[in-house]
């Protein structure tokens, strides 16, 4: 029978013969493979640019084996590796929220203060610092707490 | 001419509301006295200055001179301030950090702003500013701004509903922040657990009673002038330094209302001294120098430029 396969390839074989080899064809499933055995081996004598490897076959059946996979992802994976880049991350971020919170400190209801006020005071820190323990700022604090001063003044 | 009545009119009718937006201004200053002295809370509050930054709990129960308050330190030295109606008492387990305490006491937020605020108007200007939000609370600034450029500004945030300070700067005559306070959380109402109410730690100092006990006499045997307006003797006296019983110095307060400053004058010992300006902690300043036989320290909560400047101008004679 691959003969008159061969030969129906070919063109060989008379109408009649050629349609009794089609329904053949359609029906045998080796016969099937043959023919297109036939035409690759053909195609490869023929060095033919539409050489192609047939792997429809071969990928359907492996897939069909292939189990469905209904777990569902792992978002998180193992964290070791990721520990050190973490923990930058985190530094970063508390850094950001000091520097933040140093400018929200120093935020003041009126606009044209703002930029005065994101410099740290300078007159401070240019000048002596006094004593807290100096007799004189001591007893200067002792009366300045006195609040009955206050009131007797303006009463 | 019907234009030129219409604009005065107009501008009669501004300065009228002004007055009268800058009077209610007062009254709401003044209410928030009340609150800020007497208001049962229970909170916790951030103090910045220069180099530094603490975080304090306050608790407050009672009203009037029953008030009892309590504040406890949460970093740096342990202490405890306990405030009975007018009396101040700290509280600390060592020494080290009693003397911290001492310090602590000095400002009890948030009550900075003296108990009578009518003398303030003549050196300082109230204004109105935006609307904030503190501790998530909503709230109002106000500045009392200084009519020179001598003296701090300050800026209060006051809650809406009781007026009470929620943040408080004291700010340069360059618009720097050289002090802040702030709620970062505050609950009103009295504490519902009482022991928070009372100290902890064993060593304790008086810091101040509002009946001091400071030998009176108003009768100065010197005059000054030269200070800044608005500036007036509350009190004079002669009296030993702390520390140093034996050395009597005269010592003069006079206030503005807002702020003290203490004048010293003694007979001049030895070489005149150098004239001098230090800050402590950007907010209280202090100067020195010498007019005649007399030598003169200043103790004040001025700017420096403030402070050398008043001692430049002043004038210390004998009648």
């Amino acid at each position: 029978m691959k003969e008159t396969v061969s030969a129906l390839m070919d063109g060989e074989l008379e109408p009649a013969s050629a349609r009794k080899a089609v329904t053949a064809l359609h029906s045998d499933e080796s016969l099937n493979d043959s023919w297109n055995t036939y035409h690759l081996i053909g195609d490869a004598l023929r060095a033919s640019a539409d050489l192609k490897v047939d792997v429809r076959r071969g990928v359907a059946a492996r897939l069909a084996e292939e189990p469905t996979v209904l777990a569902p992802r792992r978002w998180l994976r193992p964290v070791r590796p990721r520990t050190v880049g973490a923990a930058a991350i985190a530094a970063s971020v508390s850094l950001a929220a000091v520097v933040a919170w140093q400018q929200l400190s120093f935020t003041t209801p009126s606009a044209n203060l703002v930029a005065a006020n994101q410099a740290v005071p300078v007159q401070v820190q240019t000048g002596a610092v006094a004593d807290p323990v100096d007799p004189y700022v001591q007893a200067h604090q002792e009366m300045a707490a006195d609040q009955s001063l206050m009131a007797v003044s303006y009463r | 001419m019907k234009r030129v009545y219409f604009l005065s009119g107009c501008m009669l009718l501004a300065a009228a509301m002004a007055a009268r937006a800058a009077d209610d201004d007062w009254g709401v200053l003044k209410k928030s006295v009340a609150s800020a002295r007497q208001l049962p809370l229970s909170g916790t509050y951030l103090h910045q200055m220069s180099g530094l930054l603490e975080t304090f709990r306050l608790y407050r129960a009672g009203d009037g001179d029953g008030v009892l308050e309590r504040r406890e330190s949460l970093d740096g030295p342990p202490r405890e301030i306990v405030r009975t109606g007018g009396d101040v008492v700290g509280y600390a387990p060592d020494t080290k950090s009693l003397a911290a305490a001492r310090l602590s006491a000095m400002r009890l937020f948030p009550a900075l702003l003296p108990d009578e605020i009518d003398g303030i108007a003549q050196s300082y200007a109230v204004r109105r500013l935006t609307g904030d939000r503190i501790a998530q609370k909503d709230c109002q600034w106000f500045e009392l701004k200084p009519r020179d450029t001598l003296r701090y500004g300050v800026r209060l945030c006051l809650e809406n509903a009781t007026q009470l300070p929620l943040k408080i700067m004291t700010v340069s005559p360059k618009s720097d922040v050289v002090e802040q306070y702030m709620f970062t959380d505050v609950e009103f109402g009295a504490p519902r657990n009482r022991a928070v109410l009372k100290p902890h730690y064993r060593l304790s100092y008086p810091m101040r009673t509002l009946a001091t006990q400071v030998p009176e006499s108003t009768a100065a045997d010197i005059e000054v002038s030269g200070l800044p307006t608005g500036f007036r003797l509350v009190r004079a006296m002669k009296r030993s330094l702390p520390g140093q019983a034996d050395k009597q110095v005269r010592q003069l307060i006079f206030s503005d209302g807002l702020v003290m400053l203490s004048l010293f004058v003694e007979p001049m010992m030895g070489d005149p001294r150098t004239p001098r300006v230090s800050s402590l902690h950007g907010v209280i300043s202090t100067a020195s120098g010498h007019q005649g036989d007399m030598q003169f320290t200043l103790v004040g909560d001025l700017p420096e430029q403030g402070m050398s400047a008043v001692a430049r101008s002043l004038k210390i004679s004998r009648p």
